[in-house]
């Protein structure tokens, strides 16, 4: 029996085969790997929703698992699944129900936590906004500022040219910067 | 370097004259630069305030993992076993179609079809081989035609058969018009 540790020099492209296969060791690696990474991706895209993100994260494995011989080992696997995570996202935006649900979790769920009350409140504001941003400005917000991804994943994912998404990446942080231009003068800098 | 980049690695004082002038739409003052620069910081620390993932997750999709060795597994054995038959099958006919390939020379006819001896009248005559079988063929010639298969050809086959009847009844014709030499035959015998 091969343990995790056998795959921990394994590139993501090279497991994808194996957990074809069947190997558990393989897929443990993987999702050591991305498990966590996807489930925080879905959970800040759905509202939030813990459930939702847990389901969504489940679907994509499943789907991995399934149809890993889709996969085209000469690409990054990391933009691969995060372009499926996000088509996902967007097929739930489509549906009605959870526009509903949208509605009643406009309310944000997140508790900051803060001893400075201006940062706490600064906090507050920054995860509204980010909360509010459309479907497409929030995963361009996300998949660059809390998943740290290049410009050149960004644009496999989310299937638009570079300097697109270079410019949008641009007017979203002046449009962020317009919207908490209150908090400049408190004191939430060191 | 982007702009977002220049304000999540850089302080204001760094900043060189392009890069103030690259980022100066989106943060003219320090003021601007600074808020730009805390919003990604928080937005980047927002990470540790996601829950973590449930265990069952991880635990249901390695049962699918598991499930699908086995299933895949399934898949050799069924082709071995296919192979197994295939070779035991293979042996199994070789061995039915095998005949015994005779070491001494027998005077039989190339052609099974082919009667040794012509009845007339009710009396047996012998043919001599050598008129029988014009064209009669070496032993290892008949030892190659017997251990190489070929292809059999049903309508060759019926053309010599009727070739040879024709022989046959010419020969047998002729002996028979030739009484001084069946005489001499039967007078030797």
């Amino acid at each position: 029996m091969i343990s995790r540790l056998s795959y921990k020099t394994y590139r993501d492209e090279e497991l994808v085969p194996l957990i074809q296969k069947g190997y558990t060791a393989a897929f443990d690696e993987l999702y050591e790997r991305y498990g966590q990474k996807l489930f925080s991706y879905f959970f800040r895209m759905l509202w939030k929703n813990k459930e939702l993100a847990e389901d969504c994260t489940q679907d994509i494995f499943i789907k991995l698992i399934k149809h890993a011989e889709n996969f085209d080992e000469g690409k990054s696997f990391s933009t691969w699944i995060y372009s499926i995570a996000n088509n996902m996202c967007k097929n739930e935006y489509r549906k009605k129900e959870v526009r509903v649900q949208h509605q009643q979790l406009e309310k944000p769920v997140l508790s900051v936590s803060a001893v400075n009350p201006d940062m706490r409140r600064f906090k507050e504001a920054v995860h509204t906004c980010t909360n509010d941003l459309p479907e497409e400005k929030k995963a361009l917000y996300i998949l660059r500022f809390h998943e740290n991804l290049s410009v050149p994943d960004i644009s496999n994912i989310l299937g638009i040219p570079e300097g697109t998404i270079k410019s949008r990446i641009f007017y979203l942080l002046k449009e962020m910067k317009e919207k908490l231009k209150d908090y400049e003068t408190l004191s939430i800098y060191p | 370097m982007q702009a977002d980049e220049i304000i999540q690695q850089k302080e204001w004082f760094e900043l060189n004259d392009e890069e103030r002038s690259s980022i100066k739409e989106l943060a003219a003052t320090e003021q601007e630069f600074n808020l730009l620069k805390k919003m990604l910081q928080v937005s980047a620390e927002e990470n540790t305030a996601v829950p973590m993932v449930e265990t069952h997750v991880q635990d249901e999709l390695r049962a699918m993992v598991a499930t699908r060795k086995r299933s895949y597994r399934r898949y050799w054995y069924a082709a071995a076993a296919a192979i197994l038959l295939f070779i035991a099958g293979a042996i199994f006919l070789q061995k039915e179609t095998h005949q015994d390939i005779p070491l001494v020379k027998v005077d039989t006819p190339v052609n099974k079809n082919l009667p040794a001896i012509v009845k007339k009248d009710d009396q047996a005559t012998v043919v001599p081989d050598n008129v029988l079988q014009p064209q009669k063929k070496t032993v290892d010639t008949i030892l190659i035609a017997k251990v190489l298969p070929q292809q059999k050809n049903p309508y060759t086959d019926r053309n010599d058969v009727v070739d040879n009847l024709q022989v046959y009844a010419s020969v047998s014709k002729t002996i028979s018009e030739e009484k001084e030499l069946l005489d001499l035959v039967t007078e030797i015998y």
